[in-house]
């Protein structure tokens, strides 16, 4: 999503100004002259130039330029697709999905059901995507449970 | 010698040599596949590290991302797509030479002068870690004030195309590591009352998001379009490399020298080696007509010069635990983890490691010799692996690689936000690695200069008292200013005459 560079730095200027609000609220430490607000304040401060600096970048060359893509890096403007935006925004709900799924129905099913269907996003056929989300999920399982010991969430319906 | 022959001890296990294999083959693939980059491969390789001891963890990373930087030599070659950003400089002649039928002598100087430079920049790394380390046990907090500030300020102002978008995903990486109760003054700061966000944003998971997520939501937007398969064969890679090594020495010992230097810049990592000693290459060649027509002089001189680099950013890594680049980031990270705090002390206390870091880059230099033939070998089905397989095999790696690292969704959440701000920073062309850097130096900083100012009660020129910290701290504020002044006084010389005539 490639916005004009006045637009990055209109947030940059927001997201350095909010910085230095919230900063302003931070207690001294008694006997000191830089408290808590210094580092933060100075980086917002240096946000909101920079933001600054863009501004009058992107406004000076409106129509963004249209630079020669690197060889081998597809840079088309994918903003139009309605299929682009549908995988993006689906593969970001399937990660939200399986954080919120996997202490409920465990890792082995909720990670099945995330990669199979990130796969099928991706034009895999179904039983392929199927046969892939089940062999990294056991394999991964096994992996990090049995030889690293990390506790993966385990599901209140099944327990894995 | 005690601590040699310890190190020897810790390296030579099977279960550590394993380790450093299958990182290797890792890295290899990883490297080899476009679009996938070697801090990738590291970001993804750091949440298994975790849960082993200091020596296999470290060397798992240092065999990775040696081959990962050689790999990406391999479809640069045979397809003109860089399989790393660090071998983009060269990726045309390469493929100019393969174009010519030349394809195994590019791959097989790509082979040889890589090992070799991975071997000068670990010779160096042997020789001036130590002695270094000795000068930086007298530091204090003046001077690592302005070598963490120095690593910032190359990280920005060499190799970024736009100085100004670097200073932005710089600024952002300072602001998120600003996050949570971990700061001199203890105070909570933007945390909005959330518990997870006390501890501060964890730097792997984000690093996970920032390297690796972005790669897979981009695969999502663009489509998983398969790679065109390479056309050609590649023969006797070992073909010429004697005749090579004899012709080009002078060029491989300056890539060799040149790439070190860069990479123990801190902040300066591989890929601006690559460049830059492309660009050197050419610039002193007796041939510099038949640049860019398939002429192996330029792709010895910057493929020797990208492997040195990674030796050579783990200097300032070890000696002052400031990071050279994004992958020796990660590495401070791990050793922090590991309790192994990075700094002039692990020398003394920990002499084996050190030992055993040098053993596992020597190895993995020579390794990479059979190692890499095979890998050229089995190029063709390497660069097979589909494509819209892969990438949800790796987000879900990713995913339980960022709740590994704490054992908390909060992790994954993390992981997903950083993602996003990835795609969305590389989309509109702003650098992703200064944004790690100051994520990781920036803790450092702030405390540095808290520490400074109490000592100093609050006088800045205390800054520049000390012989070494006035020095760093000069060499910082002409990296900031001098190029500016000079593009002022070039524009002057150049409007001066027009505005007369």
């Amino acid at each position: 999503m490639r916005v004009n560079d006045a637009v990055t730095g209109a947030i940059l200027v927001v997201l350095g100004s909010a910085v230095t609000l919230q900063s302003r609220g931070f207690p001294d430490v008694p006997g000191q002259q830089y408290g808590a607000a210094v580092f933060p304040t100075v980086i917002a401060l240096a946000l909101v130039g920079c933001g600054a600096v863009l501004i009058a970048q992107g406004l000076r060359r409106r129509p963004a330029p249209a630079e020669a893509p690197p060889p081998g890096e597809e840079r088309a403007d994918w903003t139009r697709s309605g299929r682009a935006w549908f995988n993006l925004l689906a593969c970001l709900a399937l990660v939200v999905g399986y954080v919120l799924l996997a202490p409920v129905i465990g890792f082995l099913a909720a990670m099945t059901i995330l990669t199979a269907l990130v796969c099928l996003l991706l034009g895999v056929r179904w039983w392929i995507a199927l046969a892939v989300g089940l062999a990294a999920a056991i394999v991964i399982h096994q992996g990090f449970t049995v030889l690293l010991r990390v506790p993966l969430p385990r599901g209140v319906i099944i327990p894995f | 010698m005690q601590a040699i022959e310890a190190a020897f001890g810790l390296v030579f296990q099977w279960n550590v040599l394993l380790v450093i294999g299958g990182a290797a083959m890792f890295g290899l693939f990883v490297g080899a596949i476009p679009g996938l980059t070697a801090t990738m491969a590291i970001a993804l390789l750091v949440p298994v590290t975790f849960f082993m001891d200091p020596v296999p963890a470290v060397g798992a990373m240092i065999s990775c991302s040696a081959m990962a930087i050689f790999a990406g030599d391999i479809p640069g070659t045979l397809l003109r797509i860089p399989g790393t950003p660090a071998s983009a400089a060269y990726t045309s002649e390469a493929y100019a030479m393969t174009k010519k039928g030349e394809g195994e002598i590019a791959l097989g100087a790509n082979l040889l002068f890589s090992a070799l430079g991975g071997l000068f920049g670990t010779l160096v790394l042997i020789v001036a870690a130590p002695s270094l380390a000795e000068l930086a046990l007298k530091f204090s907090s003046f001077e690592y004030f302005w070598l963490a500030l120095l690593g910032l300020t190359c990280a920005v102002f060499i190799g970024a195309d736009s100085a100004v978008k670097g200073l932005v995903s710089l600024f952002l990486g300072l602001l998120i590591s600003t996050i949570g109760l971990n700061n001199p003054a203890g105070v909570p700061r933007f945390t909005f009352d959330n518990v997870d966000l006390t501890g501060g944003i964890d730097f792997i998971p984000a690093m996970i998001g920032l390297f690796a997520v972005s790669e897979v939501l981009r695969c999502m937007v663009h489509g998983a379009k398969d790679l065109p398969l390479p056309q050609t064969s590649v023969g006797n890679l070992f073909a010429g490399w004697g005749r090579m090594f004899v012709t080009y020495w002078r060029q491989q010992i300056r890539g060799n020298v040149m790439g070190t230097a860069i990479g123990a810049l801190p902040g300066a990592g591989a890929d601006i080696a690559a460049w830059v000693s492309y660009a050197t290459s050419r610039k002193f060649s007796k041939t510099p007509e038949k640049f860019g027509t398939g002429h192996v002089e330029g792709i010895i001189e910057s493929t020797s010069a990208n492997n040195a680099a990674l030796a050579g950013a783990w200097v300032p890594a070890l000696v002052f635990g400031i990071p050279g680049d994004s992958i020796t980031a990660v590495v401070i990270g791990v050793l922090y983890v590991k309790g192994l705090n990075p700094g002039p002390t692990i020398f003394l206390n920990s002499p084996e490691i050190i030992y055993a870091v040098f053993l596992i880059f020597i190895l993995a230099n020579i390794a990479m010799i059979p190692l890499g033939w095979a890998a050229i070998k089995g190029a063709k089905q390497i660069l097979r692996a589909p494509r819209n397989i892969l990438m949800p095999l790796i987000l879900a790696f990713c995913i339980v690689g960022a709740f590994a690292t704490n054992n908390s969704a909060f992790g994954v959440v993390i992981m997903l936000v950083f993602g996003v701000i990835g795609f969305l920073m590389e989309e509109n062309d702003i650098p992703i690695a200064p944004c790690i850097l100051g994520i990781v130096l920036g803790p450092l900083l702030e405390e540095n200069f808290v520490t400074s100012m109490i000592k100093a009660d609050g006088d800045f020129l205390a800054f520049f008292e000390r012989p070494i910290a006035a020095t760093a701290g000069v060499a910082t504020l002409l990296i900031w200013f001098l190029p500016p002044l000079l593009r002022l006084r070039r524009r002057r010389a150049t409007n001066g005459p027009a505005a007369i005539g």
